[in-house]
């Protein structure tokens, strides 16, 4: 079905997600960048829980369910499935490619070469929430052609490697054979009204969000307590997480610093339509706070090799640092608040 | 083991629609007081949809493989998760006593479990429709809320959306209705859990982004193929074709998309005009929200259509003709004429709403 890689044009990015539903509705006829996609999907969020067996924190900085979020803003709809059934879904998968639909789907980065070989991270845990274009499939070569946020090339994956990784049960988040359908509509709301829901929706889940380890709580809790994590666990398993932490926070799909930068590109765009002065100072908290997570992101490197060093050396930068980032997330949220009341 | 979230049960109000009963009656356990019309205005609930069946559906599951049509939008959850800023997990396992287990989990962590069932082996057991009243066929697409179990007693405890009080089934046979893979929308194990904010989106905000849906998807409808339509398209299609079905299709695929129409005009919502009824007092509810703005006359409108849906709604049945073929009545023409009236009364019923909310 080679119609669907001729005429989808590949835009690489910071974020799978954002990247993706960017290009998918680019090539649906919407002219939309990926920043806008992550602030109209309300995409900025903390989450910090700990899984027991194996003793692994997740740290993560962004909110679920973009695509949902992008499609109800803009007046459409992202209509997930999962199944358990491999044949429904690669029957569900191959069907949308034969009516020139490139599909949105999980898989887990662990089971795919070319992101292991990327991520030396998919060696410790199994992630089954990244999100890859399927443009193209050849039953004769077993073979499908997929887009990924930063590859520039499409990538080529057996039908069984691709299978493996759609139906994985593994890890903290599992890939469920899950694929999005977008409903588009006859006429996409105003990008400007866009913004503002997805500006809205982000504040509500960042300051009232439905559980207490996620949002700005969340933070809060992450930054009063990864202080205490070495009283908690043993070497090995600090060094595991710290390592984590770091690939999570900086350079697994975050566009850098938590996708804070990501996210202060987008109230850069998003200010053209909107020119509040509220929200040029929110860009300078959320550009600080991008640099911020990345000294505490490469602080959590250091300590990796050798965790009386970095982020658990014990010094009092260290607590300041952690307390800026809560005192600049609080304050990044209210000024998007604050412009809401305007 | 046993657990009952009896604070769930305790918050139930009746409803004709299953999704929007069990998601209001899940905003109540977490402390959010809203009527049901209400929670069908905000999730953008109100629709039309119209389908042939031979094309891709929208999702596996949703393969219909006949004329049908839907007087909502099918996916009102997402809608309603979006809206009043909630998370959803969802699943579906074709083993059903892993499927089993998992829910138990959710339960037991707190969480009643939205469940999808096969409607004609359900219904038979707690005995809903008579089955002399009702020819049902085997479907799924109906839901319901499982907010406890006794594995003492082997009971499942359940929510009915359509009934007062709670229904109790044997979890072996619950397993079975919730586990069929070989009906019409299938339930294979579907299962949703929604996790709730403590603080709602204001109001004002939830009526605005309800409607902003919903008449975009009526005067702007989703493009998915050219088997199925959406909004005023799915009007259109529906008022060209319904006095033809007897000619485009056979007699049992008449009686299957007749038996939707019964279902959503007689059995579960008689008299309620498609679900106009229900749109009509949202509007009004809405106008303690905004006085003064046109909630009220639009309401009217919709209770206008609610009359004339229910009038269409007791006209479409099979007769026999004198060539011994079915058809539908005999008082076409008259029929036709209404259905013109109604598709023009939702179009400026639509419109008028677009008109409204720029003024908020």
């Amino acid at each position: 079905m080679s119609h669907i890689v001729d005429n989808y044009k590949h835009y690489m990015g910071s974020h799978c997600s954002s990247t993706l539903i960017s290009n998918v509705l680019k090539y649906n006829g919407l002219d939309i960048s990926e920043e806008l996609c992550f602030g109209i999907g309300a995409g900025l969020g903390f989450v910090y829980r700990k899984a027991f067996n194996p003793p692994l924190y997740f740290v993560l900085g962004r909110a679920d369910d973009i695509e949902e979020k992008v499609m109800y803003c803009l007046g459409g709809m992202a209509i997930p499935y999962t199944t358990d059934n491999d044949q429904t879904a690669w029957k569900q998968l191959t069907s949308s490619i034969d009516h020139g639909n490139p599909a949105i789907i999980n898989v887990d980065a662990s089971c795919l070469e070319y992101l292991r070989k990327k991520f030396n991270l998919f060696d410790h845990v199994r992630y089954g929430g990244h999100r890859v274009l399927v443009l193209d499939y050849s039953n004769e070569k077993k073979t499908v052609t997929v887009a990924d946020y930063l590859w520039s090339q499409y990538q080529t994956v057996s039908i069984e490697h691709l299978q493996n990784a759609r139906s994985s049960q593994d890890g903290q988040m599992s890939a469920d054979n899950l694929m999005y359908t977008l409903l588009l509509p006859g006429r996409y709301f105003s990008i400007k009204d866009a913004i503002i829901s997805g500006i809205r929706m982000n504040v509500k889940t960042m300051s009232q969000p439905w559980f207490d380890l996620i949002g700005l709580s969340g933070v809060g809790k992450f930054c009063d307590r990864v202080l205490t994590w070495p009283r908690l666990m043993k070497e090995e398993d600090i060094k595991k997480n710290a390592y984590m932490v770091y690939m999570m926070l900086e350079v697994v799909g975050t566009g850098g610093g938590n996708f804070r930068r990501l996210y202060a590109r987008f109230l850069r765009e998003a200010n053209e339509y909107l020119g509040s002065k509220t929200i040029r100072k929110a860009i300078e908290v959320y550009s600080e706070l991008g640099r911020l997570w990345k000294e505490v992101a490469l602080l959590f490197k250091i300590s990796s090799e050798d965790v009386t060093k970095g982020i658990w050396a014990g010094t009092e930068k260290n607590k300041i640092l952690l307390e800026q980032i809560k005192k600049y997330e609080n304050n990044g949220i209210m000024l998007l608040q604050d412009y809401l009341n305007e | 083991m046993r657990r009952i979230l009896e604070k769930y049960f305790e918050g139930h109000k009746r409803s004709t629609l299953c999704e929007i009963g069990a998601f209001r009656d899940l905003l109540e356990y977490n402390g959010h007081n809203l009527t049901i019309p209400m929670v069908f205005g905000i999730s953008g609930a109100m629709g039309f949809g119209y389908s042939y069946g031979k094309d891709r559906p929208i999702r596996p599951d949703l393969h219909l493989p006949f004329t049908v049509f839907s007087p909502f939008n099918p996916f009102p959850l997402i809608n309603a998760t979006q809206v009043t800023n909630s998370w959803r997990r969802f699943g579906r396992n074709s083993d059903k006593d892993k499927a089993w287990e998992d829910t138990k989990t959710l339960i037991n962590e707190g969480n009643p479990v939205l469940v999808e069932v096969e409607t004609q082996s359900y219904f038979k057991k707690i005995q809903l429709f008579n089955s002399s009243e009702i020819s049902l066929p085997q479907t799924g697409g109906h839901v319901v809320m499982v907010y406890g179990y006794d594995e003492e007693d082997q009971n499942v405890y359940i929510v009915e959306s359509l009934l007062m009080n709670p229904v109790k089934i044997n979890i072996e046979e619950f397993k079975l209705i919730r586990s069929v893979s070989d009906c019409i929308m299938p339930p294979q194990n579907e299962w949703q859990v929604f996790y709730l904010p403590s603080q709602l989106p204001n109001m004002e905000e939830m009526i605005f982004n309800g409607l902003s849906h919903f008449v975009n998807q009526m005067l702007h409808p989703y493009n998915f193929n050219s088997d199925i339509f959406f909004g005023i398209d799915a009007l259109e299609q529906f008022r060209k074709d319904v006095f033809n079905w007897p000619s485009i299709m056979d007699l049992d695929q008449l009686k299957t998309s007749l038996f939707f129409v019964q279902n959503f005009g007689t059995f579960m919502y008689p008299m309620g005009g498609f679900l106009r009824k229900l749109m009509g007092e949202f509007l009004k509810e809405c106008n303690q929200t905004f006085k003064g703005k046109g909630f009220v006359e639009i309401g009217d409108m919709y209770l206008s259509l609610c009359a004339l849906w229910n009038r269409i709604i007791s006209q479409i049945h099979l007769i026999n003709s004198d060539d011994g073929k079915m058809k539908l009545n005999t008082h076409i023409s008259e029929n036709k004429k209404i259905l013109n009236e109604i598709f023009n009364l939702e179009r400026e019923a639509a419109e008028s709403l677009v008109i409204l909310l720029e003024k908020l």
